[in-house]
């Protein structure tokens, strides 16, 4: 091989095709992907076939883009290296055990004996994302479906586990002494109290977390992006049947 | 590619020392100007990489914004590869390039305005991952986006005289190593463009981001550390041991099945991630068979150094040399037994990842790295190197760190996953069943930061003028003398 341009000739082929497929497939089939809409009315092409999706999904599309505080928040969570140690990804059952871990999904009181599965995550639900935050290394829990930790019983944010959240941004060992996350003081600021009661934003701290007399700690707008984003992360809704391809199923108890 | 250029010539002739010696004038100033800023970025990468590892253990210390773990972390990786391998690379590829064309480097100004723009790239990268402005979510491609045109044009600036300078080859010198410089040459600029036009530019990438983003991780160890790595080996080891390469059909079919192999490989980290299955299958299997070239490379740097292993102990060049490729099967075998299915249950996304990082960069790229410098700088600096002892030193440090740092992130992987994958263990059980492995890390950093102040000072002094003036090369042990007799064939022949 003596010359010079068949060896680039040579190479380029090498290179070239693994990139159209490992790469410009891969990124031109998420380009190509769309929100698809919950069948719960006769398909038209197919009128015999009966409606997959339930009733009460009608009219819902999945996924739903976000934007504001979330998007803002999402740009936070990248830039302050969170993917760096949490993964958001739910494996299928015959690669690890992510559907059947504690926490994984939405709080399954109702199903203590019989263990209901979150589902295991999907391209689609990460379609409006710039990068699939799939995270670099699993070193922090996974926050998949984080989204439902911080819920009360009827599903709205619960103050105090908001709290607590913002708490172990700003010293999680205050929280749990075991935790190897950095502390993101940086999002807070420590201010006077202008009112003898605080400013409703001020973080509630624990009697462990030394903080001056008259001072409070305020959460600042990153910080409140970040929770925004992470309070948004609910990677379980029910796939269309168009994409899911069976009714939903409900896997065998462990 | 007809010949064989380390085949010995029977005599080499005055002529031959004459113009290696222009040789090694003209690339002296970017050749140095690469080691010594590659160098400085190896020390704050090592220094990255200790605050990195202490502050996962004592997570009190250094609370400043700047240090946060999360940044520290992606920062220690990127200066590392680009501040400290690419340089080094950028040195070694320029030296054995002008030696094998026989020509001397036209444009070293360019080439040292050049790597000056790198130097501004990597440090707004690293400043800009410090400052909360990086792109923290794609491994290697950290650094914030406003900085890879200025990368890309630096490098492309860089190997443009090296490929003019095949070009312009003495008609009938045509290596294995030139092959290698010149595919990383091109590969590299390629997965960088395609990987940050994709992520950087067009974006609404969803899943596709992270397979893009691991086929280039992965691509910067096989298809730019690897070639770098063994061009430096091919061309060190026939130096060293006076022999020509034992077989030019199974270099030459190792070097076409990696670049044919490893564009395929990457996605495999993946295994169970939401990506169409298809992805992590295809680049699993393409890791898998990437042992292949590897096990062609090792069975004929073996046939090549045969009867001559002794010298190991001698020269310095070698050592490190022979320990890279120690790393690179290393890194081969373990980034294959890592893709496979039953094993990424556990390690999928963990420590382990570092592992192999830290093996293909560290283990086979730096030493092999090491090697070429302990080789190249005594000529283009008409001095020796000032201690075999240090150098003994520098050795050992390196070489019990990695090995310890490589199987602790393994190891810390390993069962840290293993806790993740019980039914009934809590998160808090795989924290402390990583911990006590990630202790052991710190250590091991501090060695690692030992041997490059130790190589650092005795580049310094080389850098300086200020190395042994004796003629005879500084070497490890003093030779046996069966040894000695070895080592006068390959210093009157090759070495001179």
């Amino acid at each position: 091989m003596n010359s010079l341009k068949s060896f680039i000739l040579t190479m380029g082929a090498c290179v070239g095709v693994p990139t159209i497929v490992m790469t410009l497939v891969p990124y031109g089939t998420e380009r190509g992907r769309h929100a698809v809409a919950y069948q719960s009315v006769p398909d038209p092409a197919n009128p015999a076939a009966p409606p997959k999706d339930p009733e009460e999904m009608k009219g819902l599309y999945y996924p739903v883009n976000y934007s504001g505080d979330r998007k803002r928040g999402e740009l936070v969570y990248i830039q302050e290296g969170c993917a760096q140690c949490h993964t958001q990804v739910v494996r299928p059952d015959y690669a690890g055990i992510d559907q059947f871990k504690k926490g994984s999904g939405r709080e399954q009181e109702y199903a203590k004996d019989q263990p209901v599965a979150v589902r295991q995550t999907h391209p689609w639900d990460y379609m409006h994302e710039d990068f699939a935050m799939f995270g670099i290394r699993r070193i922090g829990p996974d926050l998949a479906n984080a989204g439902y930790r911080y819920l009360d019983k009827d599903g709205r944010p619960d103050a105090a586990k908001v709290n607590a959240l913002y708490q172990h941004f700003y010293a999680p060992r205050s929280l749990r002494g075991w935790s190897t996350s950095p502390s993101f003081k940086h999002l807070f600021n420590v201010v006077k109290k202008e009112k003898p009661e605080g400013s409703a934003d001020a973080l509630v701290i624990p009697a462990n977390l030394p903080l001056e007399a008259g001072m409070e700690i305020v959460p600042t707008d990153e910080a409140k992006a970040l929770v925004e984003y992470l309070l948004g992360l609910k990677r379980d809704a029910p796939l269309p049947a168009a994409i899911a391809g069976t009714p939903p199923q409900v896997p065998a108890a462990k | 590619m007809s010949q064989e250029t380390p085949s010995l010539p029977p005599g080499v002739t005055p002529e031959d020392i004459l113009q290696r010696a222009a040789i090694d004038k003209s690339t002296r100033l970017p050749v140095l100007f690469f080691f010594t800023s590659g160098a400085a970025w190896l020390l704050v990468a090592t220094l990255l990489g200790l605050l990195a590892s202490l502050k996962f253990v004592a997570t009190g210390a250094f609370k400043y914004e700047v240090l946060n773990l999360a940044r520290v972390q992606p920062a220690f990786v990127n200066a590392l590869v680009y501040g400290w391998a690419y340089q080094a690379g950028f040195g070694v590829m320029i030296w054995i390039m002008a030696r094998l064309c026989r020509t001397e480097l036209r444009n070293p100004v360019t080439l040292i305005v050049a790597g000056h723009f790198w130097n501004l790239g990597v440090t707004l990268g690293v400043a800009g991952i410090l400052g909360g402005q990086g792109n923290l979510h794609m491994k290697l491609l950290e650094f914030p986006a406003m900085v890879w045109p200025l990368l890309l044009a630096s490098y492309l600036l860089i190997v443009v005289w090296l490929v003019v300078m095949y070009s312009a080859r003495r008609p009938g010198s045509g290596y294995i190593s030139q092959w290698y410089i010149l595919a990383a040459c091109f590969t590299w600029p390629w997965m960088y463009l395609v990987a940050n036009v994709l992520l950087n530019v067009f974006k609404k990438a969803g899943v596709a981001g992270p397979v893009i983003a691991s086929w280039y991780a992965n691509g910067v160890t096989f298809l730019w550390m690897v070639p770098v790595g063994l061009a430096s080996a091919y061309f060190i080891i026939p130096k060293i041991t006076g022999k020509a390469i034992h077989s030019y059909n199974l270099s030459s079919f190792a070097f076409w099945s990696l670049l044919a192999l490893a564009p395929w490989a990457g996605a495999q980290e993946l295994i169970g991630g939401p990506v169409p299955a298809w992805i992590p299958a295809v680049a699993g299997t393409a890791q898998i068979l990437l042992l292949v070239p590897m096990l062609a490379v090792c069975l004929n740097h073996y046939q090549t150094v045969r009867g001559a292993h002794q010298l190991v102990n001698v020269s310095p060049s070698l050592r490190f040399t022979f320990f890279g490729a120690v790393g690179y099967v290393c890194t081969c075998v373990a980034s294959a037994v890592l893709g496979s299915m039953s094993l990424s249950r556990y390690t999928f996304l963990s420590f382990t990842q570092d592992g192999v990082m830290m093996m293909g960069t560290y283990m086979f790229f730096t030493m092999a790295m090491f090697g070429a410098i302990y080789f190249i700088v005594p000529r283009i600096t008409a001095c020796e190197w000032v201690s075999g002892s240090r150098i003994r030193l520098h050795f050992w440090l390196t070489a019990y760190a990695i090995i310890g740092l490589c199987s602790l992130l393994l190891i810390a992987g390993l069962s840290h996953g293993s806790a993740i994958d019980e039914w009934e263990s809590s998160f808090e059980i795989a924290v402390m069943f990583s911990k006590g492995y990630l202790v052991g890390r710190i250590f091991l950093w501090a060695f690692l930061v030992a041997a490059n102040l130790i190589f650092i000072h005795q580049l310094v002094l080389m850098v300086m003028n200020r190395g042994r003036k004796a003629g005879t090369p500084t070497l490890i042990h003093q030779p046996t003398p069966y040894e000695t007799a070895e080592l006068v064939i390959t210093t009157e022949g090759a070495e001179a």
